[in-house]
């Protein structure tokens, strides 16, 4: 009996070990990946949006919406990018901690706009990363912002539990508003401009989006600067980590079968 | 040393190599994008310039009607865009555009004392168009010249150098009138 329930225990820390070890192999290769995109961005001059060429382009403006108007559901921002998480504070046997209810995102064209003029950004397929712009919570005497209850309604959550008490839930966006400045890295070309509306000039015949050769597509509401120091740590952090994580699992697989 | 250790230090020279390789290739893909970006930054510009020559031969027959005792400036011009046609380098070139722009800007500044001239259409419509191009050659030269800064400055740095010098990159030459290297326009009467 002992020997089966030692052999069924290496067999699963085995395959424990060995699902962590690709997972370190993925982490190393994540901050490499990290690492390559951050070399791009700081090789790519940055243009105004009136001189953007056909090929790689690196803008840095204000975003403006380009027609449809888009607004977030909690904060009800004028937006060209939204994303938001539904979180509810949830207590087990096996512990506690935030269980995700729902998560969503929604992106729409828009426009940079600088000093010289106005370029147009389909963000389809690009990497969007902001940092979190609003945070509500709700709990037994905190009752989430009206907005937020709407938005549940709609969607056909509650902040109520069963007994009419209210859940313990954190409601998160992050965001791009109008306005906002923004960092994009991507691939300009002809043709894909939508018609443009009359009552805007100075605007770029080209459109940025995801290249066909060049596949980075970056935007984010950071300046250059901040977005190369972040990568450089997070790449590096992936590349450490993913090799001490994978070489820690193959020394204890290797420990397991006796050969350290 | 065990097997297990070997393989675990096998593993990680790998990890380490592999680091090393990808770092090597993406410096190799690095300099050959700048090496690009130069190329076709400079396209860019070129294309402005040989469109603003082709427009230079229009504004002086436009202007000449007007300005009959203006023989100085309108050669100026004149003399300037052989000499932009001429033109084969970058410095060359960036002398020249300098030249040109200058030469236009005093005819412009002259064409003010001829009211019929102002009035006249198809001088407004050039001086627009020139003016447009002028702008665009300014934007442009900024690109231009931030990607041969990135250039230069990645093929002088440690390792980058060590690619640079394999593949035989030099350092490019940046959008600017130097003084010693501006070509004096001739101005023939």
């Amino acid at each position: 009996m002992t020997e089966i329930f030692d052999k069924n225990f290496v067999g699963a820390t085995f395959i424990f070990y060995i699902i962590f070890f690709f997972i370190g192999l993925l982490f190393f290769i994540k901050g490499l990946v990290s690492l390559r995109v951050r070399r791009l961005i700081e090789d790519t001059p940055t243009s105004t949006a009136a001189s953007v060429a056909v090929g790689p382009v690196e803008v840095y403006g204000q975003a403006v919406p380009y027609v449809l108007r888009m607004f977030s559901p909690f904060s009800k921002k004028d937006c060209v990018y939204y994303k938001y998480t539904v979180e509810e504070y949830r207590r087990s046997s096996g512990g506690s901690g935030w269980a995700m209810v729902e998560k969503g995102e929604r992106r729409i064209p828009f426009y940079i706009k600088d000093d010289s003029g106005m370029v147009m950004v389909e963000p389809d397929g690009a990497t969007i990363q902001v940092p979190m712009d609003y945070e509500y919570e709700s709990g037994l005497k905190k009752d989430p912002p009206n907005s937020v209850i709407e938005y549940l309604y709609a969607k056909g959550e509650s902040y109520k539990n069963l007994f009419n008490w209210n859940k313990t839930m954190r409601f998160r966006e992050y965001l791009i508003e109008s306005g906002d400045y923004v960092y994009v890295l991507g691939t300009a070309d002809m043709g894909l401009n939508p018609s443009k509306p009359e009552n805007v000039v100075g605007v770029n015949d080209l459109v940025i989006h995801k290249g066909k050769n060049i596949k980075t597509f970056y935007i984010s509401d950071r300046p250059e600067r901040k977005i190369l120091e972040n990568m450089k740590s997070r790449g590096l952090f992936y590349i450490y980590g993913g090799i001490a994580l994978s070489l820690f699992c193959l020394a204890i697989i290797l420990h397991y079968y006796g050969l350290i | 040393m065990s097997t297990g250790t070997d393989l675990l230090l096998f593993t990680g020279a790998a990890f380490v190599l592999i680091a090393v390789v990808v770092y090597f290739v993406s410096i190799f893909n690095g300099l050959a994008m700048l090496k690009n970006n130069i190329g076709k930054s400079w396209a860019n510009i070129d294309v402005l310039l040989t469109q603003r020559a082709d427009e230079l031969p229009n504004l002086v027959s436009t202007v000449k009607g007007y300005m009959a005792h203006e023989q100085k400036t309108l050669q100026a011009v004149t003399d300037a865009r052989a000499a932009l046609m001429n033109a084969r380098t970058v410095g060359e070139k960036a002398g020249v555009d300098k030249d040109t722009t200058e030469a236009v800007k005093t005819l412009y500044a002259v064409a003010e004392n001829y009211p019929d001239l102002k009035a006249n259409q198809s001088f407004l419509k050039l001086q627009d168009r020139i003016t447009g191009i002028e702008n665009e050659i300014a934007d442009r030269r900024e690109f231009y010249n931030d990607s041969v800064t990135a250039y230069n400055i990645r093929i002088q740095s440690i390792p980058d150098i060590v690619v640079a010098t394999a593949l035989r990159y030099r350092p490019e030459e940046l959008f600017k009138a130097e003084e010693g290297k501006r070509q004096v326009v001739e101005v023939k009467i």
